[in-house]
């Protein structure tokens, strides 16, 4: 029979020398004391020589560099095209960017690695330490500590601020510029909402309640002021804005340091099953910031009167000469990217550090490697940080107002006779951003390099992240379309929070809780910085808000229907 | 062979080749076993230490997390698959993995009645 299977193997036989080796050639002859007791045997250092060197090397640095590249590099070829073409952009703006996407993916593959040997172990490490070193009052406000802590330290938000900065300042409705105004205001308000979701999150671990519950709780407040705010004529400009800090209130660092403290909490407290992913943070923080957001617009704009609103922070509004003057905008960018990079990274890590060795008393192993990590995620989103600054994220910005002024020439009737052909052109521009944005998102990379760890490999970070990228590019069209129709309103915000809220309860538990977390992971510096720009751009302030919640909602979508497609093979793939 | 009754039709001369690779690389392996005419291949995630801790700083260069493949493959296929994995593994570099075979004394698994009719005489 085994005649029957054999098939030609295609290869070279003489292309390959085989020869045999006794492995007691190569194993160490143990030795023993007086007492005949093993010495214990130390391994030398294996010396390698330097081809050996550089093909270890070249193994760890390509597949980890071609990942991002392969995304990056088409998204920016398509963005160059479409400003040589519609922007009639000088050639050296143009070539600035594409110089700044080889950082973007140089920074992108430190940053990753990064996130994965020093923030998410730093987490994990921290997560098992709290509820075994500290009774649970002390541990619940550690936690809150480190959500304020990480919210506000967060690089994400800079890009928001500035990028949305860059393009329209005439056009933001006052309640908006209110908030914008009081950044800081939103920070620590956002802050304390995530803070507050991770110790419901945390509580959920501990008493085993299922996430379908719990999400659908949380979200009463943010959907029920969302309406009250809509009520109001003032507060309809904050519920885009509102629903768009959620999406974009967690970075990369912030994403990988609560995976990472989730499933350490989970693994030393879960009781039940599903529990001891330790997910749920992410999405409940979304809620948690959306209802902060909108209480907080609703509170300013009854209590400041417009007038008062004074003139834009300085700092903000430097950004924006960024690419109009390179000689003087390049040391700025390096600049302040820096700054924010080790904002985002240092002071968290330095925290973590600080309460597991310190206040715990732990012994932790392979500090080396931590630091490691660290110093590569802070080095890693400098460089992300610097590459978007030198023109990809002012890119979107232009575009979008450049297709929202032609558009706008022709009445929304005419829009699919005379301008179809522009039409296509954002639809195609916003569809590939998406998608390629989301696919190179590093706290989604992380993210879902967790979920296939967790499920031992039956929920496949490639497969996870396409599908998320899908979803994302289809809730990107349709949003874009809203905004493009007649600005983002209600009844398209409103129905698709209940559906993909309701839509869980159809589907198993854990695959719930991956695509709420998931979606909620993708709007990160990347997506933010080109995506949300675009949207503002074409639709202004007011009705461009909101864009990102329509990609969240599509990626949750698109997650859920993998998970359905693979429940067969998933349902039994708890941690246990 | 009645109806009503089942049976068994047991594989000989069978070997499993274990591989293990770092994270994310068990899908070239399983390419490449299956490339060589292997007709399946399990895969599962552990975690394991060898040459990576005696390479100092450059076993950062090391994923600790590893990915096991496991192809059952006839004898005659053996050699050919072996080599095609190894080479499509790079286990010729440093770090790169780890592969060895076990003889297999019987496997049995769904073989398609057609195919027992004709060869198993």
């Amino acid at each position: 029979m085994s005649r029957e299977n054999r098939s030609g193997s295609g290869l070279d036989e003489e292309s390959v020398v085989t020869r045999h080796l006794s492995y007691n050639l190569l194993t160490p002859r143990i030795r023993r004391d007086l007492k005949g007791r093993i010495v214990p045997h130390v391994a030398s250092a294996v010396k390698l020589n330097l081809r050996d060197v550089f093909r270890l090397l070249k193994n760890y640095v390509s597949h980890r560099f071609m990942e991002p590249f392969k995304i990056v590099l088409p998204v920016t070829l398509v963005l160059s095209v479409f400003q040589w073409n519609f922007l009639k952009d000088p050639l050296w703006l143009i070539v600035g960017m594409i110089s700044g996407s080889f950082l973007v993916v140089i920074g992108l593959m430190m940053l990753v690695e990064g996130l994965r040997l020093g923030i998410f172990p730093l987490g994990e490490l921290l997560g098992n330490a709290l509820p075994r070193k500290l009774p649970m009052p002390a541990m619940l406000s550690i936690l809150f500590i480190l959500g304020v802590g990480s919210t506000c330290c967060d690089a994400t938000w800079g890009w928001m601020e500035r990028v949305g900065d860059a393009v329209d300042r005439g056009t933001i409705p006052d309640v908006q510029l209110l908030l914008l105004g009081r950044m800081g205001w939103v920070l620590l308000a956002s802050g304390m909402a995530v803070g507050l979701a991770l110790v419901l999150a945390t509580l959920r671990f501990f008493h085993g309640w299922r996430f379908k519950i719990m999400i659908l709780a949380v979200s009463l407040l943010p959907l029920g002021l969302t309406v009250m705010a809509w009520m109001d004529p003032w507060g309809k400009d904050v519920v885009g804005l509102a629903w768009d800090c959620g999406a974009v209130v967690l970075g990369p660092v912030t994403v990988a340091m609560f995976l990472g403290l989730g499933r350490g909490v989970a693994t030393a407290l879960s009781r039940g099953n599903e529990t001891a992913w330790g997910l749920g943070m992410i999405a409940v923080a979304f809620f948690l910031v959306v209802a902060a957001t909108l209480v907080l617009g609703t509170l300013l704009a009854a209590t400041v009167s417009p007038e008062v609103v004074g003139p834009r922070l300085p700092i903000l509004a430097e950004g924006t000469t960024v690419a109009a003057d390179p000689s003087s905008g390049w040391m700025f960018v390096y600049r302040s990217a820096a700054l924010s990079a080790v904002v985002a990274v240092l002071p968290m890590a330095g925290l973590m550090f600080f309460l597991l060795v310190l206040v715990l008393g732990e012994r932790v192993q392979g500090v080396g490697l931590l630091l490691h990590g660290v110093v590569l995620s802070t080095l890693g989103l400098a460089l992300f940080n610097t590459g978007m600054g030198l023109g990809l994220a002012d890119a979107g910005g232009r575009l979008g107002q450049f297709f929202a002024s032609a558009l706008a020439r022709n009445g929304m009737i005419d829009l699919w006779f005379d301008s179809g052909f522009m039409f296509g052109m954002v639809l195609f521009l916003v569809g590939t951003v998406a998608i390629g944005a989301t696919l190179a998102e590093p706290g989604l990379t992380v993210f879902t390099a967790n979920i296939e760890s967790l499920s031992h490999g039956v929920a496949r970070k490639r497969k996870l992240t396409r599908s998320m990228a899908f979803g994302a590019g289809i809730g990107g069209l349709v949003g874009v379309a809203g905004i493009l129709a007649n600005g983002i309103h209600l009844w398209m915000l409103a129905p698709l929070g209940l559906v993909i809220l309701f839509a869980i309860f159809g589907f198993p538990e854990d695959w719930g809780t991956i695509s709420w977390d998931g979606g909620m992971v993708i709007s990160g510096p990347l997506l933010v910085g080109l995506i949300h720009p675009l949207g503002i751009g074409l639709g202004g302030r007011s009705h461009g808000s909101g864009l990102l919640f329509f990609l969240t909602a599509g990626a949750i979508v698109a997650t859920l229907f993998t998970g359905r497609l693979q429940h067969g093979a998933s349902s039994g793939s708890g941690i246990s | 062979m009645t109806t009503g009754r089942r049976t068994i039709t047991f594989l000989t001369e069978v070997k499993l080749i274990t591989c293990i690779v770092q994270r994310g690389l068990g899908d070239i392996i399983v390419k490449a076993a299956r490339d060589a005419g292997a007709q399946g291949a399990t895969v599962f995630f552990a975690k394991g230490s060898g040459v990576r801790e005696r390479l100092g700083l450059l076993g950062v260069a090391v994923e600790v997390e590893k990915e096991i493949v496991n192809i059952v493959v006839s004898s005659d296929q053996m050699e050919g698959v072996f080599e095609s994995v190894y080479l499509a593994g790079q286990l010729d570099t440093p770090g790169m993995g780890f592969m060895y075979v076990t003889p297999l004394e019987k496997a049995a698994t769904y073989i398609p009645k057609e195919v027992v009719d004709k060869l198993g005489q």
